[in-house]
């Protein structure tokens, strides 16, 4: 018996199927960030750079004389990620290779803090990288303190019980957004495909690609280590971490419309979350319809718009 | 710097070459995943033990012919089973909150349909003889699989034709005949020997079997009937309903009064008032409680009111009332619901002064029948959890052991009795209780841990419907006993099973692959393979698994 039907297709994903990360590396059980690398690698395949400041990944990577990617790697200062990546690409400009991708993979502190001015400067010149922040919304590295990442409430160690943040996070997409940056994205490796497709976009394009990745992290949130995927997954649902892509710092496209699941679904996973109130709960549900009324509007504003026009002169390598 | 030094001398420079995989962190775990294929509540709520995701698997790739050999691993009757099983698989079913549950019995009806090479081969002969008493679903399951373990199997039974009430209970527009002979032919074409019109306790004596078979098992439903205990009931006119519905099926039109009533709720009063209606009669059922307590398959209800039989719901049979020799009509009390019952349904009671007649001109009582042992030892009354007598080598299986009262327990029962036979024959002792049929499974699966619907992920699943269900017009039905539900056609059933989110079964949708951190999972023959080296064991697979098809164990070193 023979039937004509569309080929069975059980996969719930379509990602690339080749693997840049290796095994053995040293990220804790259950690491958000090193989930993020794998789905990076898969996206812009082995003709990468990656360039990594101090931060988690710089010792995921492994201890010398190891190396967990299939791809080279420069392991740069905490405050460089920006204006390393920069150097590389203006390195392979002068040798006239325009096919190869550099990634600069900063963590929060590396980005939203130590590292920002150096961002801000590549953005400002519209060097072409990509740089991807993975946000585990703490230097968790140096043994979890609070970053500008850090969400209102969270317990970090320089933020203990009472004293937890009481400033919420910065929002960093939007202050490059009004670098004009030529994209920038949120992504969540609980939306893999979103990711894969958000750094195959970026590495269209040229100009300063910004993506800023959501990552769960058990050691610093006090998460379970299997609930990775389920809690980055929350974030999105619960209008946390909302997926969306900004154009030329002016056009928003949300990605996922969300079910807005109560976030407690999200807070109560995570210990970091374990002593808010009543009053602080409803103070970040507040927030969180807050902020997608001004997310929404954005996106209103943007479709009115036409592209910005574009500057007739920019830097050629031959005029280095 | 100095001029003519090259990259390579910079020996100071470090430079890390050497792959992480050199680095072991699967010594990091305390706990680990494993694939493990757990138990879906459609085939744990199955009496006859389908397995039902896996077959569905196989369905969904395409695998027509594997779906349908899989299926009838044991269970011999699935274009039966797909036709008259009330599916209590159904119920569980985890789609339901998706779309609706799975049309599991349309599913198993299309692939007992399924021509071909679909029996599985008889293993080498055994030497052993088995005699089965009965050839309903549990003699028909029983012999079935007795055969395929390599034995000989004789069945006695003691109407013209196999099949038990299949074929003398079931009507054809239900079951169709040339169904129910296909499959008992498959059975046959195994090797089994079918001796019809042979009553054991009669024809044949139960120990001169006993002397000559290796073992025996009894099958031999319940077939002797209840009566109303009313005034009136030795007329004529009122007929037995069992015995009645046997007559018809057999092709027998005897001349009957255009009006009778039909006293039941159960299959037997749908199936005669329906068979009465479709040969000319206005039959009108009379049932005690209500709709929501009949015992009848819902469909079947459902399916006669479609055919506009009238129900008086709430009477109760007094007396028969006859005028001239002639039945007039059926005097009946109201009755309404009280307390609930041993059964948990709310017992009838009467509404004193209440009597009404319904008029007729006979009537067809449908009260349930019991076991009927004549001339079989008193010893078979009663089995244990063995399907065991106290008889040496005698077994016991169907109506008779359980008194479940449909065919898929009654297969359960024959599947699970010849494992035991056959552990009696060979020799290997008899087990504590009959093996549940998922223990039977030719692959390997956790039965204690029920994939019901916490256990899954479901945010990997989007509610599709479930496509409808094509009935015969009931205008189109009187007059014959074609049959009223439409199978499905092939494209129709690979959707369905396509519908089947696996529950507890690996369909390599890949989640464990793609989420590992530590790209600790690899494509393996026919599925996964993990790699024990560098998993540290944080469980994202387990978790993000949509089916429960994995689990965290504790390490052991
Ligand atoms: C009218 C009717 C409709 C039904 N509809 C459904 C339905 O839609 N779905 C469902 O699941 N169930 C239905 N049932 C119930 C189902 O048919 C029975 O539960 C099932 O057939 C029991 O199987 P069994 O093998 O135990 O016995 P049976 O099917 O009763 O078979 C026993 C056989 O043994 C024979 N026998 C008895 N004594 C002897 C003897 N001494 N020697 C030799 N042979 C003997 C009998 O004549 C019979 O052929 C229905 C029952 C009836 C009566
Ligand atoms: C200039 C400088 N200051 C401080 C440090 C110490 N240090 C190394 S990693 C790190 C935290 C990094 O935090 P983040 O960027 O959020 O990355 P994470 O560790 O959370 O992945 C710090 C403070 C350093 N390496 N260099
Ligand atoms: S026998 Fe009945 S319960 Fe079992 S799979 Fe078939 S329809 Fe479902
Ligand atoms: S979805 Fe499939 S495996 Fe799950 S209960 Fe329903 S039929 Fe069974
Ligand atoms: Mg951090």
């Amino acid at each position: 018996m023979s039937v004509e039907l569309a080929p069975y297709d059980p996969k719930n994903l379509h990602l690339p199927e080749e693997d840049l990360l290796r095994s053995g590396h040293l990220a804790c059980p259950g690491c958000g960030a090193a989930l993020g690398m794998r789905l990076a690698l898969k996206a812009l395949g082995p003709k990468t750079i990656v360039v990594i400041p101090a931060c988690c990944w710089a010792v995921i990577n492994g201890p010398y004389p190891f190396h967990a990617l299939g791809v080279p790697v420069l392991q740069v200062a905490f405050e460089t990620a920006a204006v390393s990546a920069a150097g590389i690409r203006a390195a392979l400009a002068v040798q006239g290779r325009d096919d190869v991708a550099v990634l600069a993979w900063a963590g929060d502190g590396g980005t939203f803090d130590i590292g920002f001015q150096a961002l801000s400067g590549a953005v400002e010149r519209n060097d072409d990288i990509i740089y991807v922040c993975y946000d585990n919304e703490a230097y968790m590295n140096t043994g979890i303190q609070r970053s500008s990442a850090t969400p209102f409430g969270a317990w970090t160690t320089t933020t203990p019980e009472p004293n937890v943040k009481p400033e919420p996070k910065k929002n960093i997409v939007e202050i490059l957004a009004e670098h004009r940056i030529p994209y920038a994205a949120t992504a969540s490796i609980a939306f893999p495909e979103d990711f894969v497709r958000k750094l195959q976009k970026a590495r269209s394009i040229k100009g300063t690609k910004f993506i800023h990745l959501w990552i769960s992290c058990p050691a610093g949130h006090k998460s379970e280590e299997r609930l990775t995927v389920h809690i980055a997954r929350l974030a999105v649902e619960t209008g946390v971490f909302p997926l969306y892509e900004v154009e030329f710092g002016t056009h928003y496209t949300l990605n996922y419309e969300p079910s807005f699941l109560d976030v407690q679904e999200y807070l109560q996973l995570q210990g970091r979350f374990r002593h808010l109130n009543e009053e602080d709960v409803n103070f970040v549900r507040q927030s969180i319809a807050w902020e997608w009324q001004r997310l929404r509007a954005k996106i209103a504003m943007g479709a009115g718009l036409p592209a910005p026009p574009a500057p007739p002169r920019r830097l050629t390598p031959a005029t280095f | 710097m100095a001029t003519g030094l090259r990259l390579e001398d910079l020996t100071y420079v470090p430079f890390s070459e050497r792959p992480t995989t050199a680095i072991k962190t699967g010594t990091w775990k305390y706990v680990e995943p494993v694939y493990q294929n757990a138990l879906p509540p459609c085939a744990g709520a199955c009496p006859a033990g389908n397995d039902i995701s896996y077959a569905l698997l196989l369905l969904a790739q395409g695998r027509v012919m594997e779906a349908a050999r899989w299926w009838r691993q044991r269970n011999p009757i699935p274009a039966t089973l797909g036709r008259v099983c009330p599916h209590p698989c159904e119920r569980p079913c985890n789609r339901e909150a998706l779309g609706g549950a799975i049309a599991v019995h349309m599913v198993e009806r299309f692939l007992g349909d399924v021509e071909g090479d679909v029996v599985p081969q008889p293993a080498p002969r055994s030497g052993k003889k088995v005699a089965v008493v009965g050839s309903g679903p549990a003699g028909l399951a029983a012999a079935y699989n007795l055969r395929l373990a390599g034995h000989q199997v004789c069945v006695f039974d003691d109407k013209p034709a196999p099949g038990g009430y299949l074929r003398t209970g079931i009507p054809e527009y239900r079951l169709p005949r040339q169904v129910l002979d296909r499959e008992v032919g498959l059975i046959a074409h195994l090797g089994v020997e079918f001796r019809q019109r042979v009553r054991v306790g009669r024809e044949v004596g139960f120990d001169e079997l006993r002397r000559v078979y290796d073992a025996v098992v009894v099958a031999v439903g319940f077939h002797k009937s209840r009566s109303l205990g009313i005034p009136g009931e030795d007329h004529p006119q009122v007929y037995n309903g069992v015995k009645l519905l046997e007559r018809l099926l057999a092709g027998e039109r005897p001349p009957l009064p255009s009006r009778m009533v039909v006293v039941g709720g159960g299959n037997t009063a749908m199936d005669v008032a329906r068979s009465l209606w479709r040969v000319g009669v206005e039959p009108v059922v009379v049932y005690r409680r209500t709709r929501e307590e009949m015992p009848a398959i819902a469909s079947e209800v459902e399916e006669a009111l479609a055919e506009g039989i009238p129900f008086q719901f709430l009477a109760a049979p007094v007396r028969v009332v006859v005028e001239e020799g002639r039945i007039v009509g059926l005097e009946c009390q109201r009755m309404e619901l009280g307390e609930p019952d041993a059964s948990g349904r709310r017992r009838p009671v009467p509404v004193p002064g209440s009597e009404f007649v319904v008029p007729c001109g006979g009537v067809v009582t449908a009260l349930g029948e019991v076991v009927d042992l004549e001339g079989l030892p008193g010893e078979l009354a009663k089995g244990d959890a063995r399907q065991c007598t106290p008889l040496e080598g005698v077994f016991l299986a169907g109506d008779m052991l359980d008194g479940a009262g449909t065919v898929t327990a009654a297969v359960g029962s024959g599947i699970r009795v010849a494992a035991v036979v056959h552990a009696y024959l060979t020799g290997q002792g008899l087990p504590q209780v009959a093996p549940a049929v998922q223990e039977l499974w030719p692959r390997p699966l956790e039965r204690q841990r029920l994939v019901e619907w916490g256990k899954l992920n479901t945010v990997y699943f989007r509610a599709v419907p479930r496509p409808p269900i094509h009935h015969l017009p009931p205008e189109l039905r009187r007059g014959d006993f074609a049959e009223v539900v439409q199978g499905w056609s092939v494209a129709e059933v690979l959707g369905e099973a396509r519908r089947c989110l696996a529950c507890g079964t690996c369909n390599e949708c890949c989640n464990c692959l793609y989420f590992c951190p530590d790209v600790a999972i690899h494509r393996a023959d026919g599925g996964f393979s993990i790699d024990r080296e560098h998993c540290k064991g944080c469980g994202i697979c387990v978790q993000e698994c949509p089916r429960s098809a994995l689990i965290l164990r504790e390490v052991t070193r």
